[in-house]
């Protein structure tokens, strides 16, 4: 294959020869073009060097581009006037939703199928609500797990910022009777260092699922019905054991993707102590949680290769990626 | 938890499974597995050489010429600056394309003129230990040629078990006998017992064990002499040597050289050899023992009790460790000796010298030892343990089996005391298999569950008459002790994968929370009319609320609006691109939660009170689209720095450059629905104008608005903002005008009356 650095030279050469503006154009940008090849060859780039690679292919292709537009508008006559269109421009006049909001809205339709309804919970929690009622109690190794960002008011209440979307499940627990099928998307924050797929903050959608006969089948069947219309195709998945402190059996769930397992949630049979602590104490109602990153889910879906962009408010990335079609 | 292929295969003799086999199986029934590597690969083409000839280089003091024997007939020449070199050593060469653990590429280089084709490596380089002086000196018996990474013992598969999230089955499968177990039940296979010899009861040890504080469940001590016939120089351990050399070339501590090996694929640093025998014992078996210098106990009493606030205790590693209430001790008649199932003290460590030692084998408790461990920091192998819950039985376990260990080295047993309940009480659990049945949603026979539960080693029972059966675990699970908690066990060798998906729910209708469809719709009808949404973090430098561990420690608050984000993300953004339409949807924090949105439409030839004006008309809207009374918004027209208004409430405003931002959860609560009503069509045509007036510096759109509106008839219906251009002192606005009578056509001459009359009111 020809290397990024060949097609280089041969540009600066083909320019300095003045080759016909057509035929450049054809040469480099077309379908077949040396630009289409050079991006098929991504895939076979180490993915170290993946993002730099892109970015240096990205420029090369902007600046053909540039050159045939520039060369183009001089060969027309200058009675008709053409004005470039700037791609970015072209982009953000259709503007879009971010990745995260996408991905939550279009795992909404899907559960929404499914009777799901959307609840949510507050941000700042109390300790009570984030661990205890959880089963989380303060000597509990498990604790370690969250790495806590605590907040403090001008009175010195102290508070936290929740580490998980989990406290939702016990707020709705306590203001609604089973049947109770939500999902509860929304932010969650962590104490830790950041790199390119760790963040301070990031989004999670729970899921709570409880009637009278509620399995470890039926959240399979759910499970894999949610996966099915997330990728549009039939994906294999696989249960494995867990731990959690709040769901007993636990597990976790991950799905088959190019040719690997890839973990992609955590999921469980609610404990008997948390339905306890909801307020739910009929031995008949039982049901599963589940909760899954949305990050981690944009980044296989969309092939994003570093979390920080999220938060990036970078529009060379947000206008891409909003209107990705799932 | 790092375990080595080979030792569970030692324990499941009949197992077939391939490493990757085994992990999968694993994985699937058992634990998550970290990962699985061989230790051995880090030190590829670096082989065993022999130094056949030693010559000073001509031109540096500090270096040598070494010639190498690494193979049939092929010698290396190496120049190498360790003093320790010597003729006819065997050492670990790394040849030339190999990269050693620390990266090191090794090549062939020119060292002041003379050629070296690879290099004699320390211990440190191979990445065996943290420091070493010198090459390492590999013993005399090793085959020259040979990868120095078999010598070593270290070309072994090691499978790294995730014990963090495992909760109460940690300590179950924090030990080699804990997972080997496991793997003869997910295989099927027979678990070969560890060899152990009787604990000997009759010796008395000349030490009275007392416990003060129910914190410690069981005590027992092990008295060991004979370790005088070995001389121990801990001086060997840091002069370049390997833990190789203590077994093959020395004759110290005779311990079976696979638990040297074992404890150098685990990495662990080498010590005395009978701290290394406790560390061994540990990893076996999930018990921690200590290992105190007998002599250096003082006293005929040994005490456990809660140490007081304030006491300090001097540790292994010269630490001194200030104390608080609570903190489990372990004292003899004049001082603290060992901090309790976390480490022991320095006045009765074993070292150089040591003849006896007292090995202590206990059980504390779990939540103490968490609390000490996590405070001081001090998360040792042996905390790490304890912290997680350790059945009693363990105890006795380790010491049977490390008498068992040391019978072969000659050690001799001294004497032997026990304090305390060395009994597990487990709860008898009463299931129901109908249960079982509908919590899996699998029909798994009576029989199946049965199977299940006798292959884990669980007693069944079960009265004549009782729906149920009555369950006992054994020892070594400590975490059944409810129904779900038996479910699980059933499940998963049952085998999640033969867990039917069943779909069988009954359609339900949804109601979403209303904040949430309402911030859906907001976001998608934003982005159809060119919004793109941004994601901006929520830590700021001013705010309500502080967070005490701040990941900024510049931006020590939570953000009290979106307002600034959104500012900075225009300014950062409007290199790139000429206009820019940005919103942000998220919480907010006062003394509470907010939902805020932020707007900024923003164009590089406006200025800020154009770029106001349109985005608040895009406001407008985007919440007319989704169904709201967009007249109730008071202000017709804004400009920066104001405040918007709702239903005459505060709901919003708009900073100095122009971003506007709203607080949806008020505004949420008062927004009133479109009340549609049909108008007729009209039978006659609008006559359109645009007019252009000038004005001075101070007068805004909203006030030219609000005139021309004062100034025209009824028919006109329709004014629109449509320009503003500034021209030196004065500005001028451009509107568009729509005019209309419902019983006639307009003529021109009426619309142009109209439009006079505006201009001269502009003019003067």
């Amino acid at each position: 294959m020809i290397s990024i650095e060949e097609v280089i030279k041969e540009y600066k050469d083909d320019k300095k020869n003045s080759l016909d503006i057509d035929k450049l154009e054809y040469k480099y940008l077309s379908r077949k073009g040396y630009i289409a090849e050079l991006f098929k060859g991504i895939k076979d780039i180490i993915p170290e060097k993946k993002s730099a690679y892109g970015k240096k292919l990205n420029e090369l292709k902007q600046n053909i581009e540039e050159y045939v537009l520039k060369n183009k508008t001089q060969q027309t006559e200058s009675n008709i006037e053409i004005y470039p269109i700037n791609q970015l421009d072209m982009q953000s006049n259709l503007g879009g939703l971010s990745p995260i909001s996408r991905l939550i809205f279009k795992i909404q339709d899907i559960f929404d199928e499914l009777g799901f309804s959307v609840a949510v919970g507050p941000e700042l929690e109390s300790e009570k609500y984030n661990f205890d009622l959880l089963n989380i109690p303060e000597s509990h190794p498990a604790r370690d797990v969250w790495d806590t960002m605590w907040v403090q008011n001008p009175a010195g209440i102290k508070s936290l910022l929740r580490t998980h979307t989990s406290p939702v499940q016990i707020h709705y627990m306590e203001n609604n009777k089973p049947p109770i099928r939500i999902i509860a998307p929304g932010k969650v924050y962590r104490y830790e260092a950041t790199d390119s797929t760790h963040e301070t903050v990031f989004h999670q959608v729970e899921g709570l699922f409880l009637d009278d006969k509620a399995s470890i089948s039926t959240f399979k069947g759910v499970i894999n019905y949610f996966f099915k219309e997330l990728f549009q195709q039939d994906v294999k998945i696989r249960l494995r054991p867990s731990y959690f402190p709040f769901t007993e059996p636990s597990f976790e769930i991950d799905i088959w993707l190019e040719d690997k397992w890839l973990e992609i949630a955590g999921a469980g049979m609610v404990n008997r102590k948390v339905l306890e602590n909801g307020g739910i104490t009929d031995p008949n109602i039982q049901g599963f949680a589940f909760g899954f990153g949305v990050e981690r889910l944009a980044m296989i879906l969309y092939g994003i290769d570093d979390i920080r962009l999220i938060h990036s408010a970078d529009i060379r990335f947000a206008s891409q990626l909003g209107k990705i079609q799932l | 938890m790092k375990i080595p292929y080979s030792i569970i295969k030692n324990s499941v003799p009949q197992l077939t499974h391939s490493p990757e086999e085994l992990v999968n199986l694993i994985t699937l029934k058992s634990y998550e597995v970290d990962s699985v590597y061989n230790p051995g690969e880090a030190l590829k083409n670096v082989v065993v050489g022999h130094i056949q000839k030693v010559t000073p280089h001509p031109n540096a003091d500090k270096l040598n010429i070494a010639e190498v024997l690494v193979g049939n007939n092929e010698v290396l020449t190496i120049v190498c600056g360790a003093k320790n070199i010597e003729l006819g050593q065997k050492v670990a060469v790394a040849k030339v394309g190999a990269t050693l653990p620390n990266g090191l590429n090794i090549q062939a280089v020119n060292l002041r003129g003379q050629d070296s084709f690879g290099m004699i490596c320390s211990a440190q380089e191979l990445g065996l230990q943290d420091a070493s002086d010198g090459i390492l000196v590999l013993p005399g018996l090793a085959e020259v040629g040979t990868p120095v990474a078999e010598v070593l013992g270290l070309n072994e598969v090691i499978i790294d078990i995730d014990n963090k999230g495992l909760g109460t089955r940690a300590s179950d499968s924090s030990s080699f006998y804990g997972v080997a177990r496991e793997v003869a039940l997910i295989t099927n296979n027979q678990l070969k017992p560890i060899d152990f010899s009787p604990i000997p009861f009759k010796q008395k040890l000349k030490k009275n064990i007392k416990i003060q504080t129910n914190l410690c469940k069981y005590y027992s001590l092990l008295e060991l002499s004979g370790l005088s016939k070995y001389k121990f120089d801990s001086n060997i351990l840091s002069k370049g040597t390997y833990r190789v050399d203590l077994y093959v070339q020395t004759d110290i501590f005779k311990l079976d050289s696979s638990i040297h090996k074992t404890l150098a694929i685990l990495n662990q640093k080498t010590h005395h050899p009978a701290v290394d025998l406790g560390n061994y014992i540990l990893f076996e078996t999930g018990q921690p023992v200590h290992i105190f210098d007998a002599e250096k106990v003082k006293g005929d009493n040994i005490i456990v009790r809660e140490a007081k606030k304030g006491e300090i205790f001097n540790a292994l590693d010269g630490a001194e460790i200030l104390l608080e209430d609570g903190d489990i001790v372990i004292c003899d008649s004049e001082e603290i000796i060992a901090l309790a199932g976390i480490m022991g003290g320095l006045s009765t460590s074993v070292g150089d010298g040591t003849t006896r030692v007292l090995i202590e084998s206990a059980n504390f408790d779990h939540n103490r030892i968490r609390q000490t461990a996590r405070r001081l920091k001090l998360l040792t192998e042996s905390a790490k343990r304890f912290e997680r819950q350790i059945p009693v039985e363990l105890a006795d376990i380790a010491i049977q089996r490390l008498i068992n260990l040391v019978e072969k080295s000659g050690l001799e047993t001294l004497g032997y005391a026990n304090h305390g309940d060395n009994k597990t009480e487990h709860k008898i659990v009463h299931l129901d298999y109908d249960y079982v049945r509908k919590y899996i949603g699998a029909d798994i026979s009576d029989n199946d569950i049965n199977q299940i539960l006798k292959s884990l080693n669980i007693e069944v029972n079960k009265s004549f008459g009782s729906k149920k059966h009555s369950l006992i675990s054994p020892y070594w699970r400590l975490d059944l002790n409810t129904s779900e908690e038996y479910i699980e066990e059933i499940a998963r060798l049952y085998g999640y994968d033969n867990i039917p998906a069943k779909l069988d729910i009954a359609i339900t209708q949804t109601k979403s929370d209303l904040v949430f469809n309402f911030k859906r719709q907001l976001s998608e009808e934003l982005a159809k009319i060119g919004y793109t949404e941004i994601l901006t973090y929520p830590y700021s430098e001013e705010g309500s609320l502080q967070l005490l561990n701040p990941v900024d420690e510049t931006k020590p608050y939570l953000r009290q609006n979106l307002i600034k984000s959104m500012a900075r993300a225009i300014d950062n953004n409007s290199k790139y691109i000429d206009t820019l339409k940005l919103f942000e949807i998220s919480n907010v924090f006062t003394s509470e939660q907010h939902l805020h949105l932020s707007l900024g439409h923003w164009h590089k030839e406006n200025d800020n009170n154009n770029n106001a004006n349109q985005t608040y008309s895009d406001l407008l809207k985007v919440i007319a689209q989704i169904g709201f009374d967009y007249n109730k918004f008071s202000n017709k027209l804004i400009e920066s720095k104001n405040i918007i208004h709702y239903a005459e409430q505060p709901v919003g405003w708009s900073d100095e450059s122009g971003v506007i931002e709203v607080d949806i959860s008020v505004l949420i609560n008062i927004l009133s629905p479109i009340k549609e009503r049909y108008h007729s069509i009209p039978k006659y045509p609008a006559v359109k104008r645009d007019i252009t007036v000038t004005v001075s510096n101070t007068s805004s759109a909203q006030d030219i608005s609000n005139t021309i509106q004062s100034i025209v008839s009824p028919r006109c219906y329709y004014i629109g903002f449509r320009d503003k251009f500034q021209n030196g002192d004065s500005i001028n606005y451009t509107f568009h005008l729509e005019f209309r009578d419902l019983e006639r056509s307009l003529s021109d001459e009426e619309v142009n009356k109209e439009i006079d009359l505006i201009q001269k009111h502009f003019v003067k």
